[in-house]
């Protein structure tokens, strides 16, 4: 029995190292508290905060709108493929971008909320229209972090409401973690890593800067058009990031922009729509491919949306018709600094009497 | 359920326990319960369709037995068609209306436009349709007694370690040990989850690794040189083995734990000397399955030498269809087929040449030419198993050699990747090569206990340090 009993603790051993080190090392602050809010008290004091794994982006802007006291003038919705959009693009005005990764149309929908609960707008709004917006199958559920906010907006909007309570993934998802193996391995890589602090101080850490942009690592940053063009080749291993099974446009998601859209240009705010390209390797893909043609009709969808509201409308998902090529990209979705600023520089162009 | 899941973390060991806690007369209720659970874990709602087969197959078993002369094949043609039925409907409908179509447009008929079917293929349709069917053969051959209890043949059929991707079992090796009084034997109990997390590794290590850069390849092979190609391909044949082999392992493991022994579904493989070799070590249940009640009964090689072809050509075109209802697959099928009748053909030839080199002499190198000619032969028909289509399959195999092309990098492979696979496969190969049976248990039986410990924990510790886990499926869970 004695025997039984340590071979027991014997093969739990390793089990029990696994759950020690996931909840101490606890990567992604899954078991430590108020990690979203500290991050917007950051940035509303105007500072830079390095990368923090696996916050919830989603609590942070929601965070961030309930202690702003005014709104900026112009606020950025969109994915992280605008992510790279900064304030220095828009000279003499303020500007937020809220950008979070895999946006749908319920985050944009939850963050126009959580300003109309502050009574708060600002001059303009700019939309960044990923194709996946429209497809009912893109797998996005982490827009209902914030579920309160898109139930409360999507009322104001007279949308359908009923969405899922908020049953908050964290907390329901975060002992299963404790257990993880992949969370294991990510403590791991996580344990040797130098403070993100000093990271930061040389470029080696990414950071959500304080108009709410993301300054990647300077690694990443010099990555070579070759490197890019590996990444853009390993995206099209699998289906395209959120393009899978899109056989139709969302109506749903069409009647939620169109609602929002009216919601801003009643309130007399400028909206304006930006398109982001993908790599030359990603779009030839998306050109080619028959399962993926609904994102040129997506494409199509926001520019006859632009033209019947008079909508100023830059960019568009073909990098050369957005004047990008394969050197402005970081990877075969995310377009850098360079490619993001001429298409703004466009839009801006476009919006000027 | 996938067993690569904490979902099934959590239900093997409870359904355990309340296995060997129920009174044994009613073990068999818990069973049948845990494996529709594991089965509704898919699409709760295909539960009705294994329901009603299990309840024609149960019936027509019963009538067979009782019936005498013609009625009894009419019963079981009965059986066979509704599982062949129900695999059409699902399984095949839409390639067969899709080739009608494209065969009238061929031939300037105007098309058939038959209508095309959404639904989506139950899981383990084509595993629990054999097995059902292996049944009613075998009651209808009279070398097994039909089930009379419902909830045991209904557990015969639905027995979730087997459910969904085998061993295809076969009711005398099955059903005796399922109403057997099973005692919970830690030396067995152990031995059972030794099994599992081998399986577990082989699947998460080593097949999952290597999908990343098979997967990268074979997305655009167009774009491929004939390096990055052939390592891809190579890469394959050990991924699917890992991945189906890591399957059955954790089944067969899971089975042992409650006292049952499933049949080994392969015999290391790619150690095979002849494709007829491997197709004796290789997913053991299904060929069997197909020798017993397809090759044997189309006249196998009791007859002329044409028939004995027509008979083998057959079974493995069956075979490939088995697998998918692709023209990829039958031309895997037909490939295999062609190299057991190639090579049984010119057998006496080879063995002549063998003769005047003076190779049998030198039994381990020829062991090893032979294996890796093999190995050779199965990975080329492993490429139109996993190719899109016949043409990209082809033009695979046609650009092995070519130098045009990104090289493996370019596609997106790291080093440290292909570094790392490389060296699993290594390791695996020579694992099993240094086996003196089929299982690999055998390298820590009479061990000391701190080596035994040492391995235990290094399987472990690789697991949980360079494992896979993002839920990915098994391969063979699309058959």
């Amino acid at each position: 029995m004695r025997l039984l009993a340590a071979k027991i603790i014997l093969a739990a051993l390793p089990i029990v190292a696994m759950m020690c080190v996931n909840y101490f090392i606890d990567p992604a602050n899954l078991f430590r508290h108020g990690v979203e809010e500290r991050m917007a008290a950051r940035l509303l004091l105007g500072q830079a905060v390095p990368y923090v794994l696996n916050y919830d982006e989603r609590l942070v802007q929601q965070s961030y709108v309930q202690k702003v006291r005014k709104s900026a003038d112009v606020i950025v919705f969109g994915s992280s493929r605008v992510m790279q959009v900064r304030s220095a693009m828009f000279p003499g005005r303020s500007m937020f971008n809220h950008a979070v990764s895999g946006a749908t149309i319920e985050d944009f929908i939850a963050i126009a909320g959580a300003y109309d609960r502050r009574g708060l707008l600002p001059r303009q709004v700019v939309f960044e229209c990923d194709p996946w917006l429209f497809n009912a199958h893109n797998g996005q559920q982490r827009w209902r972090s914030i579920a309160d906010d898109v139930d409360y907006m999507s009322r104001r909007l007279g949308l359908a409401v009923g969405w899922a309570p908020l049953v908050s993934r964290r907390t329901a998802g975060k002992y299963f973690q404790a257990v993880s193996p992949a969370y294991f391995q990510e403590a791991l890589r996580h344990i040797g890593a130098t403070r993100s602090e000093q990271l930061s101080e040389r470029g080696d850490t990414q950071l959500l800067l304080a108009d709410g942009s993301i300054l990647y690592p300077t690694a990443f940053r010099q990555r070579t058009p070759g490197e890019a063009s590996a990444d853009a080749r390993r995206a099209l291993a699998g289906p395209i990031y959120s393009l899978n099974e899109f056989d139709a446009l969302d109506p749903q998601a069409i009647r939620a922009l169109d609602a929002l859209v009216d919601y801003y240009q009643q309130a007399k705010v400028k909206v304006s729509i930006v398109l982001i390209p993908y790599h030359p390797i990603v779009f030839s893909a998306l050109q080619s491919q028959e399962q993926y043609q609904l994102v040129s009709a997506s494409e199509g969808y926001f520019r006859e949306l632009a033209a019947s509201r008079h909508l100023p409308l830059a960019g568009s998902y073909d990098p050369v018709l957005s004047g990008c090529d394969e050197t402005d990209f970081f990877d075969g979705m995310h377009p850098n600094d360079r490619c993001a600023g001429r298409i703004i520089a466009r839009l801006d162009a476009l919006g000027r009497p | 359920m996938l067993f690569n899941t904490f979902e099934f973390a959590v239900f093997f060991p409870v359904v355990t326990l309340l296995y060997f806690a129920a009174p044994a007369g009613r073990r068999w209720i818990v069973l049948l319960i845990a494996s529709a659970v594991f089965y509704m874990a898919f699409i709760p709602a295909y539960l009705l369709i294994l329901l009603a087969l299990i309840v024609v197959d149960y019936t027509a078993a019963l009538l067979i037995e009782r019936a005498k002369g013609p009625a009894r094949r009419r019963l079981l043609l009965v059986s066979v068609a509704s599982n062949i039925g129900m695999l059409g409907a699902f399984k095949y409908y839409n390639f067969v209306a899709m080739n009608v179509d494209g065969l009238a447009r061929v031939m300037g008929y105007s098309p058939s436009s038959l209508p095309l079917l959404s639904w989506v293929l139950p899981i383990g349709l084509s595993f629990h349709t054999f097995q059902s069917m292996a049944y009613t053969i075998e009651v209808y051959r009279g070398r097994f007694p039909a089930e009379h209890h419902l909830g045991y043949y209904a557990l015969y059929v639905m027995y979730y370690p087997q459910l969904v991707a085998g061993p295809i079992e076969r009711p005398y090796n099955l059903l005796p040990q399922l109403r057997r009084e099973q005692v919970a034997e830690p030396t067995r109990i152990a031995s059972g989850l030794k099994l599992m997390a081998w399986g577990l590794f082989k699947k998460v290590v080593i097949a999952d690794r290597l999908a990343f850069v098979v997967n990268a390849v074979y997305a655009q092979p167009s774009s491929a040189n004939g390096a990055a190609l052939t390592v891809a391909t190579v890469f394959f044949a050990w991924q699917i083995y890992c991945d189906f082999s890591g399957y059955t392992d954790i089944a067969i493991g899971a089975a042992e734990v409650m006292g049952i022994d499933l049949m080994r579904n392969f015999r290391r493989p790619y150690l095979a000397t002849s494709t007829r070799d491997f197709w004796a070590r290789w997913h053991v249940s299904l060929s069997s399955w197909f020798r017993d009640y397809v090759y044997i009964p189309f006249g196998g090689s009791r007859f002329s030498r044409a028939r004995w072809a027509i008979a083998l050509m057959t079974t493995f075109l069956i075979s490939g269809l088995w697998h998918g209802a692709n023209w990829t697959f039958v031309v895997w099928g037909a490939l295999n087929g062609a190299f057991l009748l190639i090579g049984a053909i010119t057998a006496g030839a080879r063995a002549r040449i063998r003769d005047a080199c003076g190779f049998d002499e030198v039994q381990r190198l020829r062991s090893v030419v032979q294996a890796v000619i093999t190995f050779s032969l199965i990975s080329i028909t492993w490429i139109f198993f996993r190719a899109k289509s016949v043409d990209q399959g082809w033009y695979i195999l046609t650009h092995l050699l070519s130098r045009r092309g990104e090289s493996i990098a370019a596609l997106g492979v790291s080093s440290p990747q292909l570094v790392i696979s490389c060296i699993l496969i290594a390791g695996l190969l020579t694992i099993e090569a240094f086996q003196t049976t089929d299982d690999p248990r055998e390298y820590v039986i009479g061990q000391p206990a701190w080596v035994r410990w040492a391995v235990y924990y290094s399987v472990v510790v690789l697991t949980l340090t360079i494992g896979v886990f993002n839920r990915s499926e098994f391969i063979y869970f699309q058959f």
